[in-house]
């Protein structure tokens, strides 16, 4: 079959993408590889999610049931169980192939939209070798494991990384009649939420070890108990090993978007986001007509935001041929999000989306455009792990360039 | 005066909130984007509640177990039982997000009410 635009997963990005899209009149196509739509919200039964976009603090299941509800009622198609095993351009689009039950399938589309999620940093990325016992988990694993199999992977555990999936998985396994011993981190600041840390650690007395890291894990057929050692600031083990006996090891370090895709067409992976670059309707800068949407495109830490950025691109489907794209130079930012700006198509307010490398009690970020100070905002207790989502209205003709500094200096 | 910083949960902003406790017992909360802020600070200081989320055993094999959350904020203190009660269901219906499992779940005042959809057909 031929659509306007195929998209490639049915997590809140790619279903909010394709409602957009369908409700500006497009066909639309959504391919996900799972039983189910809705994506790794699923296994996210705490609450939290929707506080900006719907003013409710839902559930991720309940997250995803509106958004899914929200992108079948505008009649995107919806194809479940359906795997993409290649993606190619063709003379005027793109050509995406498919095996499902229903056996080996190609569609064409005019446009295309990646909203393929992301994967986690995994033990090995972290440098935890050894024997292979089990017991040594991911904290999405982890999550999938009791939230949607009703399993209990370990009875005394121990938590490296203090990402939010593993805070989150703390209190969870905690609830589910677990002991968690301790969350470890190698760095000298929490990787997850403050609201995280609060309600998941400090409410269960779960102590959090700073610059404290896992070098060891014992076992041979199941995890007996780690090793664990204090870091220097190059994150390096010093001093004694300290021997904490359990049964699993649940690693959250982070998150990686999904890039093979990506890839697959030829197209670079950024080094600061690990997406790739776009622009401020989140279309490729490379290549026009693919999309790249949510956490494929850079990890955010709020799905209110990825709703919002995929129905950006979802709105844009089709409507632009011709470009004029400036790159979006920054300084004192981790990454900025879009890394080009069309300048032939700002509209009334452009999104930035960025992350600060370092903490900030008060901080300024400041948006000059053709070399002129256009805006400034004001930000206060700004940290790494929390993305800041700010919107400009401005004007620009061959730069643009944002500022992250602190205030009053 | 007495004070003590608090981050607030009740949405991801995670305002810094202080809060000082007047010799009278008032309390004055600073640092609130919101007048939520307002409210957690006092309930954080009295009596802190939250919501409870988890998941009950189903008697179905495409689904095993469905999420399910306090139809609203519950005190801290009852967490725990509610863990324990709600890990001892087993439901052998099918629910969509937002039905009420058990009004007034052990005395709360809050509904346990299901999260997932567990009508939604599978391959």
């Amino acid at each position: 079959m031929r659509y306007d635009v195929i998209v490639i997963g049915a997590g809140p990005a790619g279903l909010e993408a394709a409602r957009a899209a369908r409700e500006a009149g497009k066909t639309v196509l959504v391919i996900e590889r799972e039983a189910r739509a809705g994506g790794i919200l699923k296994q996210c039964v705490h609450d939290g999610f929707g506080v900006i976009r719907y003013g409710e603090k839902l559930t991720g299941p309940e997250y995803a049931y509106r958004t899914l509800t929200a992108a079948k009622a505008a009649g995107a198609e919806i194809k479940t169980g359906t795997f993409v095993t290649k993606i190619s351009k063709t003379a005027d689009g793109f050509k995406v192939e498919t095996t499902s039950r229903a056996g080996m399938a190609s569609d064409e589309s005019l446009s295309l939209i990646l909203a393929t999620g992301c994967r986690e940093r995994t033990p090995r990325q972290v440098d935890i070798h050894g024997t292979r016992p089990a017991g040594v988990l991911t904290a999405g694993a982890c999550q999938n494991f009791v939230n949607l199999k009703g399993l209990l992977p370990g009875k005394r555990v121990v938590i490296l990384g203090s990402g939010d999936i593993g805070l989150i998985m703390a209190r969870r396994l905690t609830l589910e009649g677990a002991e968690v011993i301790g969350v470890y981190e190698a760095k000298s600041t929490p990787s997850g939420l403050e609201r995280n840390l609060r309600q998941c650690l400090d409410d269960f007395g779960i102590p959090l070890h700073l610059k404290h890291t896992v070098t060891d894990v014992y076992g041979q057929k199941r995890v007996e108990a780690v090793a664990v050692s204090a870091v220097d600031d190059n994150m390096t083990p010093v001093g004694e090993k300290t021997i904490v006996p359990c049964d699993l090891l649940v690693v959250s370090v982070g998150l990686i978007p999904e890039n093979e895709l990506h890839e697959s067409l030829g197209l670079k992976t950024a080094p600061a986001t690990k997406g790739i670059d776009v622009d401020q309707y989140m279309m490729s800068a490379d290549v026009p007509g693919l999309y790249s949407v949510g956490n494929a495109l850079h990890v955010h830490d709020l799905v209110d935001y990825v709703s919002e950025s995929a129905a950006t691109a979802g709105r844009d489907v089709g409507k632009r041929r011709e470009r004029n794209l400036i790159k979006t130079e920054t300084e004192g930012l981790q990454y900025v999000v879009p890394q080009y700006i069309d300048a032939s198509a700002l509209g009334e307010k452009t999104i930035f989306y960025m992350r600060s490398p370092k903490y900030y009690k008060k901080a300024v970020v400041r948006l000059y455009a053709d070399g002129e100070l256009k805006q400034t905002k004001r930000v206060t207790n700004v940290r790494p792990p929390e993305m800041l989502r700010i919107p400009f209205s401005f004007e620009a003709e061959d730069s643009v360039r944002i500022v992250l500094e602190e205030d009053g200096v | 005066m007495n004070e003590r910083t608090l981050t607030c949960i009740v949405c991801p902003n995670g305002c810094l909130l202080t809060v000082d406790a007047a010799p009278d017992g008032t309390l004055n909360v600073g640092g609130n984007m919101c007048p939520k802020g307002v409210k957690f600070a006092r309930d954080e200081i009295i009596d802190p509640v939250r919501t409870f989320t988890g998941t009950a055993a189903t008697s179905f094999k495409d689904h095993p177990v469905e999420p399910v959350r306090t139809s609203g904020d519950v005190k801290i203190k009852e967490i725990a039982r509610l863990a324990e009660y709600v890990n001892s269901l087993v439901l052998d219906r099918r629910y969509s997000p937002g039905e009420v499992i058990e009004e007034n779940v052990l005395g709360t005042g809050a509904a346990l009410i299901a999260t997932g959809d567990m009508k939604e057909d599978t391959l």
